[in-house]
């Protein structure tokens, strides 16, 4: 029998994870069950309500290296949920506080700093694409409707992508001073 | 030996060691951090994420050797530069217990 699906509104950033954490746990607890996360829209199944804790982790391991780890987390008892962006979420029965895939937060936010370099690293790869298909344009003339295209998107792109930049910077920084507050 | 070797694996980790310590026998991940705890009587128990890094970060400096796959479960082994540094750290431990032990008595 097909039980009952909601989809719920749900953001979190990279930075606020084991607040994602605690969210999805909460709603096990209240009898919905995470089956897909999404961007926005997180779908759950309604069922009965269970004590499981719900746990992120990073994609940062080669090809090679994640079927082994995710053989590890297996046999260590966790349920491999899905994928999603970068991140891997994982679930297993019991309480929250004494159920974790990391032994302390240190190694949590060394991975997380990788994940947070070859991202920021991406976005300025995107820029200094963009910033020279924008330099390139700039000079010829724009009769056809792709260069007027290009001359039009390629200043939001990177407009966009700068807000980006300093979005991201501020929550690393909000993030990294909570985080030595905590330990 | 590699004197950075020494100046990252001494002092080391009770996680490390434990790791480095039960892979004088050949084992992979899950069942390494059972044996810990069993060595251990529980007291130290090492989650997931931080056997997989511990693994990754030893096989890379050298300290341990992957063996063998089985069902995507890697083996691994310590090496003879493992061995060095764990036979140092033992000294190290040990020395660290004496003296606590003399002054403990001298007082």
């Amino acid at each position: 029998m097909a039980n009952k699906r909601v989809k719920k509104f749900v953001f979190y950033t990279i930075f606020q994870c084991e607040e994602e954490e605690k969210y999805l746990s909460d709603m096990a607890r209240e009898g919905y069950h995470l089956v897909e996360p999404g961007l926005f829209l997180y779908t759950f199944e309604e069922g009965e309500p269970k004590e499981i804790t719900y746990r992120l982790d990073y994609d940062a391991y080669k090809k090679e290296d994640r079927l082994e780890y995710l053989q590890m987390i297996k046999d260590y008892g966790w349920e491999y949920l899905r994928d999603f962006v970068g991140y891997m979420y994982f679930r297993k029965k019991g309480g929250f506080e004494d159920t974790s895939i990391f032994s302390n937060d240190m190694e949590r936010a060394n991975l997380l700093k990788n994940v947070l370099k070859k991202r920021l690293g991406w976005i300025l790869l995107l820029l200094l694409i963009f910033g020279l298909l924008n330099l390139f344009t700039q000079g010829s003339s724009s009769h056809s409707l792709a260069g007027a295209v290009i001359t039009v998107i390629t200043p939001m792109v990177i407009a966009i992508l700068f807000f980006c930049i300093l979005f991201f910077l501020s929550q690393y920084r909000k993030w990294d001073k909570n985080k030595d507050k905590t330990r | 030996m590699d004197e950075k070797l020494k100046k990252i694996y001494s002092p080391m980790t009770e996680t490390a060691f434990y790791i480095l310590f039960c892979l004088q026998e050949e084992n992979y991940g899950y069942e390494i951090g059972q044996e810990v705890e069993r060595l251990t009587s529980g007291q130290v128990s090492i989650r997931p994420g931080t056997m997989y890094g511990s693994l990754k970060k030893m096989e890379k400096d050298g300290l341990l050797s992957f063996v063998k796959e089985e069902e995507n479960r890697k083996l691994y082994l310590i090496t003879k530069v493992g061995k060095m540094i764990l036979n140092l750290e033992i000294q190290r431990i040990q020395r660290v217990y004496q003296n606590i032990q003399e002054a403990y008595h001298g007082k």
